[in-house]
C-alpha cells in the first residue's frame, strides 16, 4: 500500500520539481561513473563481507563545493554499521596520519583526501521525507571537489556489513523514477 | 468554506508538503561562502592563476534554500566544513575566523 502511494505521488509530481536526489546502485565490483556531477545523487549499496571498497568517479569542470553524507537504515541490527568515505583527488588536503592509515587503498601520487570516518557520537539521525525513512547519518559535510577527476571511496573500517547510502550535491537532476527499478535497495 | 478557497488551500498544503517553502541563507553558510571566496582570492594572488570555486548552491538564493530540509542539511555541512578548516589550516584568511 505504501509503495503504491509513493508511486502515485511520484507519478503525479512533475519530475523537474520533485525534491529528490538522482538514485543509483553502487557495486563493489564496478566504479560508479557520475554523468552530471552538478546534480545531486543518492547512491545505495550493500556491504556483504565488510571488506569491499565502493568507488564513485566524478569530473567537475571547476572547483565545486557540495555537501556529502553517508547514511544507513535506522534499524537495530545496523546500530554499529558506520561506513566511512573519502573524497580523493588532486588538490584536496593532505590527510592526517590517522586518516591516511584508515584509507582502504593507497592514495595516488599527488592526490589528497577529505576523509569522513563517520564517528560522530551520539549518532545523528536523518529523516528523509521523500521515502519517509529514518537513517543514521554521518551528517553532511561541505567538500570542495577539485576541477577535473576525483573519486569518492566508501568502505567499512570495522568490517561491518549491511546497507548504506551515499548522498552528495543539492541541485535536483531528476531521474528518481529509476528507484522503482530496484525498490528493495532503497526502501528497507 | 467556498469550494475555490478549499481547493486552493488543499493545493497549497500539498505543494508545501511536497516541496516546502524557501528559507533564508543561514549564517553558517554565509560564513562558509565568505571563507572559501577568501581562500580562492589568496590562492589566485599567490599563484597568479585565477582560482574560483562554484559555491552557487550555498549562496543566498541558491538551491540549498529551496526548502527547510535542504537548508538544514546545507547549514550542517557548512558548520562542519568550517570547523574542519579552522582545525586543520593554521593560516586561514581573516574572513574564515569564527
Amino acid at each position: 500500500m505504501r509503495r503504491a502511494l509513493v508511486l502515485a505521488a511520484l507519478l503525479l509530481l512533475p519530475e523537474r520539481l520533485a525534491v529528490a536526489h538522482t538514485p543509483g546502485k553502487l557495486l563493489a565490483s564496478t566504479p560508479y561513473e557520475v554523468r552530471n556531477p552538478a546534480d545531486s545523487y543518492a547512491l545505495f549499496g550493500v556491504f556483504h563481507t565488510g571488506a569491499e571498497r565502493f568507488v564513485v568517479k566524478l569530473a567537475h569542470a571547476t572547483r565545486f563545493a557540495a555537501p556529502v553524507e553517508i547514511f544507513v537504515p535506522h534499524v537495530d541490527e545496523l546500530r554499529r554499521h558506520r561506513p566511512a568515505y573519502a573524497v580523493v583527488g588532486p588538490g584536496l588536503p593532505a590527510p592526517s596520519a590517522a586518516e591516511l592509515a584508515a584509507l582502504p587503498a593507497p592514495l595516488p601520487a599527488g592526490w589528497g583526501a577529505e576523509v569522513e570516518l563517520n564517528q560522530v557520537t551520539p549518532r545523528p539521525v536523518l529523516f528523509e521525507s521523500i521515502m519517509r525513512r529514518f537513517y543514521w547519518t554521518s551528517e553532511p559535510l561541505a567538500v570542495v571537489f577539485p576541477a577535473g577527476p576525483s573519486e569518492i571511496w566508501v568502505w567499512s573500517a570495522a568490517k561491518t556489513t549491511g546497507k548504506f547510502g551515499l548522498g552528495f550535491g543539492v541541485e535536483e537532476g531528476g531521474g528518481y523514477l529509476a528507484a522503482l527499478d530496484d525498490w528493495s535497495l532503497y526502501a528497507y | 468554506m467556498r469550494l475555490p478557497t478549499f481547493v486552493g488551500g488543499i493545493t497549497a498544503a500539498f505543494a508545501a508538503a511536497c516541496w516546502g517553502f524557501p528559507v533564508d541563507q543561514s549564517t553558517e553558510c554565509a560564513a562558509y561562502v565568505r571563507c572559501i571566496e577568501a581562500i580562492d582570492r589568496a590562492a589566485s594572488a599567490a599563484s597568479g592563476t585565477p582560482q574560483v570555486t562554484d559555491l552557487d548552491r550555498y549562496q543566498d538564493g541558491g538551491a540549498c534554500w529551496g526548502n527547510p530540509e535542504l537548508g538544514k542539511g546545507c547549514t550542517t555541512s557548512c558548520r562542519r566544513a568550517l570547523d574542519r578548516l579552522r582545525a586543520r589550516e593554521p593560516a586561514l584568511p581573516v574572513e574564515c575566523a569564527p
